[in-house]
């Protein structure tokens, strides 16, 4: 496995693959700051693009993006009190303050330098759980792939943070939408229509375009003016940023146990950046002994924000490489671009394309020291990105959407489909449904359809096999721990904790 | 002298006969033209993903094709049920040569008779054949049975694994195990490489599929076997494996189960068209560049011309045929 390593970091000093890494980090740190557009919409309108490219390469430009998104979403949540990302909410409790203070370059010095230091951290607990992965593997059968989807669904509808109702309905949605098509384990053709179109079922490409980034343009383009709403001092200074930079390391056991948050919120499916960035800002602050000055401009409360959304990466790796199961948008896509590029997730990715896994570990971590550079040197100037009004982003990213979109099949239904889900996407997000759970349940449908008549298939027809593996077991009860915690939260709301949100 | 539209009538004439030259040459110009096949970019259709194995070949022949020909062979990939879509956009094509496609065989008959689309593969104009796949039959190292007898009287049964109830595996499964007297359990979903995971967490133990790729890299590492090759001839890359005909079975030997990348043009093809592109295919086949390039990926170069794919065609037709029963009582079975 680290012989990989080796020729992986040999192959990330060629030109082209700093060309595709520098690509992804500048791609996701002006969609990172622009709030609303975020990492996903900006790997979603890259992944047709790199149709016919060297999977490697197209790894690069997707790790660029994922490192970054969240780090470059800090800026505006500092100088404009508009979080960049969902994931950077919790940074503008202290940033904005400390900017409107006049110390916006410090705070972004403290930023940008927590979000490298949670990156690398959890980077280095993934590649240590690397060579686990091939144990676990093989220590899940079929049954147990079927529970743990089962499990990423229901966090997914969980962590949805809306009503769980539109949450769970959206999910099931999503599994409908997977239905359609052949069916991968019978072969029968359902809900085609007489249509040859729908032989192979929904595609994620113009899918995830439709819903991700061109609903979301709907969204924006009906509400109007710049995407910011405010506007305060963008002067941030050098000595500041730096003076920043370093004062992270004052605080080390936020840092800690901001990082430590996000890769262990990371892993699980469906949690992701936002909710990491919520547990380690409360439970920081819960720690803390001076727990009044957070939310006042204080340097602890930036740093843990930033170290969990950042931290995130790593952990959200895990169960994307080792079982296909992605735990969020990013993970969608990424999961889009596997397809795109002829690569299996599990076996065949950590066996067979150990160069593709290094090269997303590397291109992670080689993108977020970039961006950290980038955001202490140009952090103020890039602000003013998030300002430049609706009317000329939207055609510039549904121009790309459709191109992209008919790039990949030369279908010219691939960009109705994507139409119309943006259409339903709109409708949904207006609604109050969560298109991310949409989205994974469309995913999850078929591997849960797959995994569970396998099972029965290995079994002879027992549905003993279900609950007769040690694997299995642990996951009905965690299962079973989930569904009985948030009936207890329904029931009595008013000891659920809520001092995330306060 | 009288005058029309302003111009003296003699030169009206002149002028007339003139015209009349240049429309009569450019009518004959482009007869000749059409007579002088090809004279435009051919499009070359896959029914596949980019990257596969049948759209690599057809890149590396499309290649030299192009400079045989003098145009543009161009590959287009139009993915979809399982190549099924190419099919149709070339059964309903204009037959000028202009359009054919690489198609996986016999899968697209059993796809055919199973969910008939109206597609009459007597009226297709066959060119020839690009590649081959040999299938073998192969399993975890640890198996301890090897021989199809001892397979049939395993205890306990031996379970088939599958990506899915359709596709070429799945006729080569229905029709193995039913002349084999295997039983037949499958267990399908598995992709790609996932059959192999599978087979060593011991959810399945047999699988059959082209010994080409990574699964040829696999069966000749120490975690898997192949019991056996679908031919009558051993196969190169797998040299120890026993073939079929070898243990006693020749009736799914003789790359009956093979699949096969056949290159169709659409029906009412003329003739000479169907041999100018048969003549490029097959010259761009027998260069040893081509054959190097397509080996290397697992897949062999098996010559024929329209009449002789024509015919293989037919065969397959008629095997598929004979087991499309089978095919199907296996597929509810499974059910």
């Amino acid at each position: 496995m680290f012989d990989a390593l080796g020729l992986a970091i040999g192959q990330m000093f060629e030109p082209a693959s700093i060309g595709a890494i520098c690509l992804g980090m500048a791609v996701g740190v002006v969609f990172g700051i622009i709030p609303g557009l975020g990492s996903v919409i900006a790997m979603t309108l890259l992944l047709p693009f790199t149709f016919g490219w060297d999977p490697t390469l197209a790894m690069y430009v997707f790790a660029g993006i994922m490192g970054t998104a969240s780090t470059g979403g800090a800026v505006p949540a500092i100088l404009l009190n508009t979080p960049g990302t969902i994931a950077n909410v919790c940074t503008t409790f202290d940033g904005y303050p400390m900017a409107q203070r006049g110390e916006g370059g410090r705070a972004l010095g403290l930023a940008a330098s927590a979000s490298g230091l949670g990156t690398l951290f959890s980077i280095l607990v993934l590649t240590a759980l690397l060579p686990l992965a091939k144990l676990m593997l093989m220590a899940f059968g079929a049954p147990d792939i079927f529970w743990l989807i089962i499990v990423g669904l229901l966090a997914v509808t969980f962590a949805s943070q809306q009503n769980m109702a539109k949450g769970l309905a959206a999910g099931g949605l999503g599994i409908l939408i997977a239905l359609i098509g052949f069916s991968p384990v019978f072969g029968e053709l359902r809900f085609a229509f007489g249509s040859e179109y729908l032989w192979d079922g929904i595609e994620i490409v113009p899918l995830a375009v439709g819903f991700f980034a061109l609903s979301e343009l709907l969204v924006y383009t009906s509400r109007g003016g710049s995407i910011a709403q405010s506007r305060s001092t963008m002067e941030v200074g050098a000595k500041q940023l730096l003076s920043g930079a370093v004062e992270v390391f004052k605080y080390p056991g936020i840092l800690l146990r901001g990082s430590i948050i996000g890769t262990v919120t990371g892993a699980i499916p469906g949690a992701g950046g936002a909710v990491a960035n919520f547990l380690s800002y409360s439970s920081a602050k819960k720690a803390s002994k001076t727990p009044e000055l957070f939310g006042t401009g204080y340097a602890g409360g930036i740093v843990a924000s930033e170290a969990a959304n950042d931290a995130k990466d790593g952990g959200i790796l895990l169960p994307t490489l080792t079982f296909g199961i992605p735990g969020n948008g990013e993970m969608v896509i990424l999961m889009g671009a596997f397809v795109l590029h002829g690569i299996q997730p599990g076996r065949d990715l950590l066996v067979n394309r150990l160069d593709i896994v290094w090269a997303i570990i590397l291109g992670v971590v080689a993108a977020q020291i970039l961006t950290t550079i980038v955001i202490l040197g140009a952090g103020g100037w890039l602000a003013k990105l998030s300002l430049v009004p609706v009317r000329y982003i939207a055609p510039f990213v549904a121009v790309l959407s459709f191109i992209g979109v008919y790039a990949v099949r030369s279908n010219i239904w691939d960009v109705m489909l994507a139409v119309m889900a943006a259409i339903i996407g709109f409708g949904l997000r207006k609604a109050g449904f969560p298109i991310i759970t949409l989205v994974i349940g469309f995913v999850l449908g078929e591997l849960a359809e797959k995994s569970f008549v396998q099972s029965l298939q290995i079994s002879g027809g027992s549905y003993s096999v279900f609950y007769s593996r040690p694997v299995s077991i642990i996951l009905i009860a965690i299962i079973i721990g989930t569904v009985g915690w948030s009936i207890y939260r329904a029931l009595y709301p008013a000891s659920a904790p809520q001092e995330a949100a306060e | 002298m009288r005058v029309i539209f302003g111009v003296k009538s003699l030169r009206f004439t002149r002028l007339l006969t003139v015209m009349l030259a240049m429309v009569l040459v450019g009518m004959f110009a482009s007869a000749c033209a059409e007579e002088e096949f090809p004279n435009r970019d051919i499009e070359w259709f896959v029914g596949f993903n980019a990257g596969g194995g049948f759209d690599v070949a057809s890149r590396i022949i499309a290649d030299k094709m192009s400079d045989d020909l003098g145009v543009d062979v161009v590959v287009r990939n139009i993915p979809g049920g399982g190549g099924r879509r190419a099919v149709q956009e070339i059964s309903r094509g204009e037959p000028d040569g202009y359009s054919i496609s690489i198609v996986n065989m016999p899968n697209q008959i059993t796809a055919e008779l199973l969910d008939p689309e109206g597609v009459d593969f007597n009226s297709i104009g066959w060119v020839g054949r690009a590649v081959i796949q040999t299938y073998g039959m192969y399993t975890a190292a640890d198996y301890p049975y090897n021989t199809p007898s001892e397979i049939a009287a395993s205890v306990p049964e031996p379970r088939y694994c599958l990506t899915g109830l359709s596709g070429h595996s799945f006729l080569v499964a229905s029709i193995a195990t039913e002349e084999l007297g295997i039983p037949w359990n499958p267990v399908t979903g598995y992709k790609g490489s996932e059959i192999r995971a599978g087979q060593l967490r011991g959810e399945c133990e047999l699988a059959s599929g082209p010994i080409a790729g990574d699964t040829l890299t696999a069966v000749n590492g120490p975690e898997f076997k192949v019991l056996w090759m679908f031919s009558d001839e051993r196969f190169e890359q797998v040299p120890d494996a026993p073939t079929i005909s070898e243990l006693g079975h020749a009736s799914v030997g003789a790359a009956t189960l093979a699949n096969n990348g056949m290159v169709m043009a659409p029906p009412g093809t003329p003739d000479n068209v169907l041999n100018i592109l048969s003549t490029s295919l097959n010259k761009a086949l027998a260069d040893p560049e081509v054959i190097e390039a397509i080996h290397a990926r697992g897949m062999a170069v098996s010559i024929l011309t329209p009449q002789e794919a024509s015919k293989a065609v037919e065969g397959m037709f008629g095997i598929v045929e004979e087991n499309i029963d089978v095919v199907r009582a296996k597929s509810v079975a499974a059910n």
